[in-house]
């Protein structure tokens, strides 16, 4: 019983989720390319 | 028809919607932002780098005044509803006011007390307290917005509750019918994701303004890095959402959805169209027909529509004159009764309602035993009793009970034509942030800044086309607008609604002026 409803709910964390790792990665690779750039980070 | 003051109708309508609207301004940049500051403070708390801590405290100080504003407002709304939408209230407060009481103690408590320490709290309680404080405003602000989001898509798709004639209100048999509708669901995750779009548009934004004044570059670097991923992700969210929303729409509201297309007549293959301008809202003639009108030009996608809605590309999809002249829908094989029929029945409903009320005033326990059985058989309810709201109608002005097609097709393609656009600047942001190019590309910058209002315009068409497609009712099918007014003159609300414009607009410079000097200050405060 609204068991895809709940399924649903459980996208909206997992959209933060999702984000929070791929900020990591991607602030990562900025980091590194500002270093290799001469840009304080 | 004729016992309603349509004059206090629209002003009532007009000041809801001017409160609503300005409430919906501060409201999704919260929603987003909040998550936004909520993930760069855990980075601070995970790195201990203090740049983090700089950003987080920058992006918190817009946050906060946005917040205020938002609660502010959404306290005058609930007002609106008492004061304004008093026999709304009357008719379906004992289901509509619950979300909104849960809303208050559960969500709006949490978020207002942890909001004092995500503020406050620097230096004075623990890292990690202070970062559970700014994940707790984040999930209360968006708790909050799933109650109200609970309570309008009922409104939407009423459902989970029963009519007590002895009151003349509705009842709530089924909380978790409400909550888990699958109309509240939709609503509550698109709406969400629409805010984090907007949020992740607006740090892009005035990010990008930090890069055409060569001021903090690499806070802005690194915070466009945080709000392009977010609003990708996002992007993604919301298309999936919008597609759901649409789905449980042409479910539900069949008529809204048709009006959000322009679909003047039903058919298989539908395409959808891409781009397209109408020639005219539909009107009725003297003998009551439903005229429409067509496009002056469009762009379609051929079987699209039908695809997209049912997942097959010969799909039947009723259109506006069929929803109003009755159809036999091939898909289901179900035959819909026409909005004459519906309005017969409707006052069929209400005619029974008041012999029920004269019987039980009269003492007549025979007639009310009789009356009343009627409202405990779910036959009649659903044959009779759920076209209740078509009963305050009269057949010689269908049209009258089409929404505004144009404004519902424009704001609904203008909102989707925007989410591309939105979806595509954090792509391209993303991508030249992370070969450190943003600062050559002055021109993208500037498109970055200038889509800060386009994301507010695509907001706001969103809940144009939620609000205006469900209309003439204010609750679907069951309640017209214009039965749910407070009783007032019509020159009060008018001069009521001129001072919550002039307030709405003072206090709109205000929050401008003061973003903008904060904004000014930069992410260090003084650079």
């Amino acid at each position: 019983m609204y068991l895809s409803q709940i399924i649903q709910l459980l996208l909206w964390p997992l959209v933060i989720l999702i984000t929070y790792w791929l900020v990591r990665y991607n602030l990562k690779k900025l980091n590194k390319k500002l270093a290799e750039d001469g840009e304080e980070v | 028809m004729e016992n309603f003051d349509l004059t206090l109708v629209d002003w009532s309508r007009g000041q809801f919607a001017l409160t609503a609207m300005f409430h919906w301004i501060f409201v999704p940049l919260t929603l987003g932002l909040a998550f936004i500051i909520a993930i760069m403070e855990t980075i601070y708390v995970r790195t201990g780098d203090e740049k983090w801590k700089t950003i987080t405290k920058f992006w918190a100080k817009l946050f906060g005044s946005n917040f205020a504003i938002g609660i502010a407002t959404g306290i005058i709304l609930e007002f609106e509803f008492g004061t304004n939408w008093s026999n709304y209230s009357w008719f379906v407060g004992d289901i509509f006011g619950a979300p909104l009481a849960i809303e208050g103690i559960m969500a709006f408590f949490l978020e207002s007390t942890f909001i004092a320490v995500m503020f406050f709290g620097w230096n004075k309680v623990s890292k990690r307290f202070q970062l559970l404080s700014t994940w707790l405003v984040a999930i209360g602000a968006n708790l909050s917005a799933l109650w109200i989001l609970v309570a309008n898509a009922w409104m939407q798709n009423p459902v989970g509750m029963a009519f007590n004639p002895d009151t003349a209100r509705n009842e709530m048999v089924d909380f978790w019918a409400i909550l888990f509708s699958p109309t509240a669901i939709n609503k509550f995750l698109h709406t969400m994701a629409s805010g984090y779009v907007l949020a992740a548009v607006f740090v892009v934004g005035i990010s990008a303004w930090f890069l055409l004044k060569k001021r903090n570059t690499v806070f802005a670097k690194q915070s466009i890095v945080v709000a392009s991923v977010f609003g990708i992700v996002s992007s993604v969210f919301l298309i999936f959402t919008g597609d759901e929303s649409a789905r449980e729409m042409a479910k539900v509201q069949p008529m809204k959805f048709a009006a959000m297309e322009a679909l003047a007549e039903g058919r298989t293959n539908v395409p959808l169209i891409a781009i397209g301008f109408l020639e005219q809202q539909p009107t009725t003639t003297p003998d009551g027909e439903l005229q429409h009108g067509d496009f002056a030009f469009k762009i379609e996608i051929p079987n699209m529509l039908s695809y997209m809605t049912f997942l097959d590309p010969n799909a039947y999809i009723p259109g506006i004159k069929d929803l109003v002249n009755g159809y036999h829908n091939p898909r289901t094989g179900q035959d819909v009764p026409s909005y004459s029929e519906k309005i017969r029945r409707g006052k069929e409903a209400i005619t029974t309602l008041k012999m029920y009320k004269e019987a039980l005033r009269a003492g007549d326990t025979e007639k009310k035993e009789e009356y009343g059985a009627l409202f405990d058989d779910p036959e009649w309810v659903e044959s009779t009793f759920r076209y209740f709201g078509f009963g305050y109608y009269n057949d010689d002005n269908l049209a009258g009970l089409v929404p505004n097609v144009p404004l519902s097709f424009y704001s609904f393609h203008l909102m989707v034509i925007l989410s591309g656009h939105f979806l595509a600047l954090f792509v391209v942001m993303l991508i030249f942030v992370l070969r450190n190019r943003l600062e050559k590309m002055r021109w993208l910058l500037y498109v970055a800044i200038w889509t800060i209002p386009l994301v507010y315009i695509a907001s706001q068409a969103g809940w144009i086309l939620a609000e205006m497609g469900r209309q003439p009712w204010v609750i679907q099918d069951l309640m017209p607008t214009l039965a749910a007014v407070s009783q007032l003159d019509a020159s009060t609300v008018q001069v009521t609604f001129w001072l919550f414009a002039v307030t709405f607009t003072t206090l709109f410079i205000a929050e401008i002026k003061i973003m903008i000097t904060q904004i000014k200050k930069g992410m260090t405060g003084g650079q």
